[in-house]
């Protein structure tokens, strides 16, 4: 009886697993199943390309950047969310990554101890998100008590459903990956550039070995752009959800949080700069048209004024001689705004200056006014387009 | 490794059974223990590596301890070498558990400025030291009759129980690795194993991962000092008192079922503990092994209920204490502990009361007495697992505040002029017309991710908690559905005459319901394997793994 109960449930459970064998497979030989270490090895050797890391399914960015802040031991890191992350190894003179792990400032702290702290920088530039400080804001539950290697899912403690492996099947299907891909990846034949992941694969998008973000395929047009004329930002405005809640006041916990942070740092003889990443125009234009619902912002720079911290405020991105053009989305600037945050910071305070390299960065800025990702042959041979459909005109760098 | 990845489901599963079949068909008994112990080695380094040495040293420690203590003629006093260990154990535990909570208070209460980086708690470590301490008292009091040091390895390192437990007693696992366990490596066993694994799985992946996002939100809401209407407190708590049950409850079956396939007993960890009609009753049924582990390690030590009342009631008060701190270093476990201890003194002067004073017969009920005391029972424990799950003790009080009318009792919108009686009453009584959930802010979605059902939204909430609660209340429990074969040990000290599935197994009609090796239950058992392997949708470990 056992015995036959055995077969039957042995023999199906035997015919849906070689299902997914092929699935498992491609997804192994993408690269999803390395571990951050890795990744950051792979990323690092890579001399000839620029090497993508991004996970379709699930990466984790704490354990990522935990393994390449331990590999570069860079001099100088910015670090907050994904909104710093068009900060490139290129604008420096000195090593250099971006961590944009920092979801809150739970997380920020969690990062300073257990991972800054044990090679620490010279310098810090922190990118501070208003809704960090906001009361109605819940930032992502993520548990901050546990070592970041337990959470390393890619290679350790790896959980792929069935229907992510169906995914993969469905993409095949829907012709998102072509059935040759398919076959090369799964049996591991080597591609021409250098990708982990299979967005880092296809979409040559992702983190590229300095930790910075690579949106190639939605500045080429591969993928639809979410933000288009900013109206889903605009939404969130609207409906005061998704970071952009609205709120009254700055909520103390946080702000004392933040001086937790950079009393850490001064305490290790690390200098701190402090910014507010810039908004797109029209984003700022609708949070302003929303009146006092966004009180909490003013309150938090005036009370950030009062304990004498100082910050540079790039919320209108006008400040800095962009444009909406120059934006990723509605609250993402793209490479050249970070170009010219660093170039205001550069003329502005001297201890910065041996890090930051600064012809580049003029460079940039007079060759690519107007886009949002400056060209790089290594990550792909398409031109940016007028993704977010504000009539940008793009062609002029077409080559 | 996750027993609910498919890393182990696929990998690691088959290939330590498959070579374990192998080599003890062929007779070869001790490589076959070593085999199981390398394998859940393994196991426990897959998450950090080097953690194994911790172990390792631990296992080596307590053994060499264990046989000094089986000695009869030692020339130390038998008592300071078990005082020893027994240290060593919890000083191991204290550090890695319990010093970044020590000196942060320590700097709070006195001022002081202590730093200490924070310290990573290895896995396992509260489960397996537990585990060490008893082996260690059993040898000094000569209950222990095997000195193999493999098996001693494979008492604290077997891998269905490493982890998360259930704490097992050395006099439950070492006689089970004597010879005749390679005849419990049958078609038998493991397809007993492979059916109490798979509704450990669901209960996991369906149940409990899926409930759990109608509970986070409002924990961290709480903790930002959210003003939270009374439904959405509610809605929270009794999604977490679920979450936590089957989360647990789950983790326990799956053990229960790998260790099945490997032949051996594990004990029983769960026996549908919200059916308990009195806080007594629940810790009998509730991580049964624990509060054994605490029974017969602190409270009877403690002197139980020999000395009186009065002590009875301190030795418990103390007990539910050091169990709640065993939980994690934060006062909140401190407080749910005192909170269960309070529970258990009012539970015991109760029942004194009824029988004594009252002349009651405790043994009599009616089912209203019975179903009335069930209720009360599980929103007593509902309210307790808030402390449990909270970060902070404000973040606790706050969800607390609110469950209890403390921000008002919000009603919805539509519901203002449909009831024909003066606003001022309503606002002197604490009603508001707000809205029974804030929608966005708290149970909104701000994750960006979505439900396994149709999302976030609180009536979908609602609805999976009144179907759990009957669920939980009527269905019977894994080791009832497989009444026939008992896959684990019976440690449940509990009444069963009462219960339906006790009386009625031998009806046609109930007997539907218990497993039989039949191929309709394994095409029932394949689907639900297979809808948890679809239900994998996020890296989520079990919540008793942090403790």
């Amino acid at each position: 009886m056992y015995s036959r109960y055995l077969k039957v449930l042995l023999i199906l459970l035997v015919i849906v697993f070689s299902l997914f064998i092929p699935g498992l497979l491609f997804i192994m030989n993408s690269g999803e199943m390395l571990s951050s270490k890795m990744i950051v090895d792979v990323q690092l050797k890579e001399k000839n390309g620029l090497c993508i890391y991004a996970s379709a399914f699930r990466g984790n960015r704490l354990a990522y950047y935990k393994a390449l802040f331990t590999k570069v031991k860079p001099k100088i890191v910015s670090i907050g969310s994904s909104r710093i992350m068009q900060f490139r190894s290129a604008f420096f003179d000195k090593p250099f990554i971006t961590i944009g792990a920092m979801t809150n400032l739970e997380r920020g702290m969690y990062f300073i101890d257990n991972v800054i702290q044990q090679s620490p920088p010279d310098i810090v530039i922190i990118g501070l998100d208003v809704w960090w400080f906001n009361e109605n804001y819940i930032s992502p539950n993520e548990d901050v008590t546990i070592d970041p290697s337990c959470y390393d899912i890619n290679h350790r403690n790896l959980i792929y459903s069935a229907k992510e492996i169906q995914n993969v099947y469905q993409w095949v299907r829907g012709k998102r990956i072509t059935l040759n891909e398919f076959f090369n990846v799964m049996i591991g034949r080597d591609s021409n550039s250098c990708g982990i992941g299979v967005r880092g694969i296809f979409d040559r998008s992702g983190y590229g070995p300095d930790g910075s973000q690579y949106y190639t395929s939605t500045v080429t047009g591969q993928k639809y752009a979410q933000d288009r004329f900013f109206n889903n930002s605009k939404t969130r405005i609207e409906e005061g959800r998704d970071r952009f809640q609205y709120g009254k006041i700055a909520h103390n916990k946080h702000i004392n949080r933040l001086m937790d942070i950079l009393s850490t740092l001064h305490n290790k003889d690390i200098e701190t700069i402090i910014f507010f990443p810039p908004f797109a125009e029209a984003v700022n234009n609708a949070m302003d048209m929303m009146g006092e619902k966004y009180q909490y912002i003013d309150d938090l720079k005036a009370k950030l004024k009062e304990l004498g911290i100082y910050y540079y405020d790039f919320t209108n991105a006008r400040l800095l001689g962009s444009d909406d053009c120059e934006f990723i989305d509605g609250f993402h600037g793209g490479d050249l705004i970070y170009a010219r945050i660093l170039k205001y910071i550069y003329n502005d305070d001297s201890s910065i200056r041996e890090y930051i390299n600064i012809s580049y960065i003029e460079r940039v800025i007079s060759n690519y006014k107007g886009i949002a990702f400056i060209p790089d042959a290594r990550v792909t041979s398409l031109p940016e387009i007028d993704f977010l459909r504000l009539g940008c005109n793009k062609e002029i760098y077409r080559e | 490794m996750l027993f609910n990845s498919l890393s182990f489901i696929l990998v690691f599963l088959p290939i330590t059974l498959i070579v374990l079949l192998v080599i003890s068909k062929r007779g070869y008994y001790r490589s076959s223990i070593a085999w199981l112990v390398m394998a859940s080695l393994f196991f426990y380094g897959w998450w950090n590596p080097i953690y194994l040495g911790l172990i390792l040293c631990s296992i080596l420690l307590n053994y060499t301890v264990g046989t000094a203590l089986s000695i009869n003629k030692l020339r130390f006093p038998k008592k300071w070498i078990l005082i020893a260990g027994v240290t060593a154990n919890l000083g191991l535990l204290g550090y890695f558990k319990y010093a970044n909570f020590f000196i942060n208070n320590w700097n709070l209460a006195f001022s002081a400025n202590f730093h200490l980086n924070k310290i990573i708690l290895p896995l396992a470590i509260s489960f397996f030291t537990l585990q060490q301490i008893s082996f260690l008292v059993d040898a000094y009091y000569g209950k222990v009759r095997e000195n193999s040091f493999l098996k001693y390895c494979l008492f604290v390192t077997f891998f269905p129980q490493l982890i998360a437990g259930p704490i097992v007693y050395q006099n439950e696992m070492l006689p089970q690795f004597a010879k005749d366990w390679m005849c419990r490596l049958n078609h038998k066993h493991i397809a007993v194993g492979i059916t109490v694994f798979s509704i450990g799985l669901f209960k996991k992946v369906v149940i409990a991962d899926n409930i759990a996002i109608y509970a986070s939100p409002l924990f961290s809401a709480a903790e930002k000092g959210m003003a939270i209407t009374i439904f959405e407190a509610w809605g929270g708590a009794l999604a977490y008192t679920f979450q936590l049950y089957y989360d647990f409850s789950g983790y326990s079956d799956m053990a229960i079922g790998l260790a099945q396939m490997f032949g051996i007993y594990l004990p029983l960890n769960f026996y549908s503990p919200y059916k308990a009609n009195n806080i007594i009753e629940f810790w009998r049924r509730w991580h049964i092994t624990l509060s054994r582990f605490l029974k017969n390690y602190l409270y009877i030590p403690l002197g139980g209920n020999r000395n009186g009342r009065f002590w009875q009631y301190t030795n418990l008060m103390i007990t539910m204490l050091i169990g709640g701190l065993w939980h994690g270093a934060n006062w909140t476990f401190v407080v749910w502990g005192a909170l269960h201890g309070f529970y258990l003194v009012v539970n015991h002067g109760w029942h004194k009361l009824r029988s004594g004073f009252l002349g009651h017969d405790l043994n009599k009920s009616t089912w209203f007495g019975r179903g009335t005391a069930r209720i009360v029972t599980f929103f007593a424990l509902a309210v307790g697992w808030v402390f449990f799950r909270a970060e902070s003790f404000d973040g606790a009080m706050n969800i607390l505040s609110a469950m209890f009318g403390g921000n008002g009792i919000s009603l919805p919108m539509g519901l203002y002029g449909k009831l024909n009686i003066p606003e001022p009453w309503f606002s002197a009584l604490g009603f508001n017309f707000d809205g029974m959930f804030s929608y966005n802010a708290i149970f909104g979605d701000p994750f960006g991710g979505h439900g396994f059902l149709t999302g976030y939204h609180p009536y979908v909430g609602i609805r999976m908690i009144v179907l759990l609660l009957i669920f939980t209340w009527i269905a019977p429990n894994t080791q009832q559905f497989m009444a026939y074969e008992k896959p684990a040990l019976e440690t449940y000290r509990g009444r069963q005459s009462k219960d339906i599935y006790q009386r009625k197994q031998n009806n046609w009609f109930v007997g539907l319901f218990f497993w039989r090796p039949t191929i309709i239950w394994a095409i029932l058992v394949f689907l639900c394997i297979l809808y948890s392997l679809y239900g994998l949708s996020k890296p989520s470990e079990f919540l008793y793994f942090q403790f």
